[in-house]
């Protein structure tokens, strides 16, 4: 009995994260002619504008790779960040590709951001007095006789607006040996805070489905 | 009687909270990095404010080097080693760096500052007078006071700094944060919640002692 408490506890918990999660999938491409379980020294770029924002964004992946057991290289250790700026990337990053023996580069870039504003409207509860007393079990019902005092119990809060700001990523896996994209997901991410804290929620879940298509050698 | 009182302190307690919160400053690490191939343990650290303001940037390396060598470390703040009116470049810095004999540098740049507004909306609770004497006193319901939480609405800045750490030798870093701090004050005023985020950070880290 209480076994089945627990699970229906944990299945509760699990369905009330994903659903709270920030960052939703919200597109996800493969090409079904690519055949998988070949790519296995991939490199990973995050295109973001601050170093330490990129060098969290790819160590984090490098450890979702490296935990499986895939040679994995963040891009910051080989390629500085202005060589990702500009029409001379593509170059820089073949060079690199080919100096190291890349076989897939994994690229994530900030695609896009929407604000989202809401509305919460002022709110007055109402709670009647012999409420409490008639819920006491141990004590009988007795207070369900209804004792009724006047006066006001309604807190009440103001209606207030706030925004909600979301984060448009994409993240895209590329076969160096065709230079062809094999797998792409775009998904948002909706920000509580400074859009860094958000690395490690978005990797993981990323990673998780990029690791459901056995794409690499494992 | 004793109604009142927790009525009072009740009301006394929240507004504290609410003060306490409007005036509060928070340092928050938003973004962390470390190479976790790095096992080492500096010898001695340079520390650097790029700051094109020469006093909070003397503040700033003063109050790091001041924490790192509370903590055991020895440290060296730049400006008492580089020239104080012209920027120095990099290649002119490292050199510094190789004179004074530091093998790991620390670079704290200022990034951004941002204006917000917060605001708490009003509350208002009714609080049953005799709420909590006894059982005898609940009879006293029949009397009520609206006590409430005003709403309150401030401005607090916030500003994002980033801290790096490099190995001289490789010149390659080993540790980064970004940090935001929020606070309502003087900024200067923020130079030591900071540093002791930082350095305590670090130290977490085992990249400083």
């Amino acid at each position: 009995m209480n076994r089945r408490l627990l699970v229906m506890i944990v299945q509760c918990m699990l369905v009330a994260s994903i659903g709270c999660a920030a960052t939703q999938i919200k597109q996800v491409w493969k090409d079904e002619a690519f055949q998988g379980g070949q790519l296995d020294n991939v490199l990973i770029i995050g295109m973001l504008k601050n170093n330490t924002a990129r060098r969290a964004f790819e160590s984090e992946f490098v450890r979702y790779f490296k935990y499986r057991g895939i040679i994995a290289v963040e891009s910051f250790r080989v390629l500085p960040t202005d060589a990702l700026e500009g029409d001379e990337a593509r170059d820089a990053i073949a060079q690199k590709v080919q100096e190291l023996g890349i076989s897939a580069v994994l690229v994530t870039k900030i695609t896009g951001n929407r604000t989202k504003e809401e509305t919460i409207p002022g709110m007055t509860i109402t709670t009647g007095y012999g409420l409490p007393f008639g819920s006491y079990g141990a004590w009988g019902s007795y207070a369900s006789v209804g004792y009724s005092f006047p006066g006001p119990s309604e807190p009440t809060t103001q209606a207030y607006s706030h925004e909600d700001k979301f984060l448009v990523l994409e993240t895209q896996l590329f076969d160096v040996r065709t230079e062809k994209l094999v797998w792409a997901v775009q998904s948002e991410t909706r920000l509580s805070g400074a859009p860094q804290s958000e690395i490690k929620p978005y990797v993981a879940v990323i990673a998780d489905k990029l690791f459901r298509e056995k794409l690499f050698k494992q | 009687m004793i109604g009142r009182f927790v009525q009072a302190a009740s009301i006394a307690i929240i507004s504290f909270g609410l003060l306490a919160s409007c005036a509060g400053t928070k340092t928050k690490l938003i973004a962390q990095w470390k190479d976790d191939a790095y096992q080492g343990q500096p010898a001695k650290i340079f520390v650097i404010g790029l700051s094109k303001e020469y006093g909070p940037r003397t503040l700033l390396e003063d109050e790091f080097v001041r924490q790192l060598s509370e903590r055991g470390n020895v440290a060296i703040a730049s400006y008492t080693v580089l020239p104080r009116d012209e920027k120095p470049d990099k290649e002119a810095v490292l050199a510094k760096v190789q004179e004074v004999g530091a093998d790991v540098i620390i670079a704290v740049k200022f990034l951004k500052k941002e204006t917000g507004d917060t605001h708490t909306p009003l509350r208002r609770y009714a609080v049953p007078q005799g709420f909590d004497t006894s059982w005898d006193s609940y009879a006293g319901y029949d009397v009520t006071t609206d006590v409430g939480v005003r709403d309150v609405s401030y401005d607090r800045d916030v500003i994002t700094m980033e801290t790096t750490v490099f190995q001289a030798a490789t010149r390659k870093p080993i540790w980064s944060a970004l940090a935001q701090i929020t606070y309502q004050n003087a900024p200067i005023k923020q130079i030591k919640p900071f540093t002791t985020a930082i350095v305590k950070e670090l130290a977490q880290e085992r990249v400083v002692r």
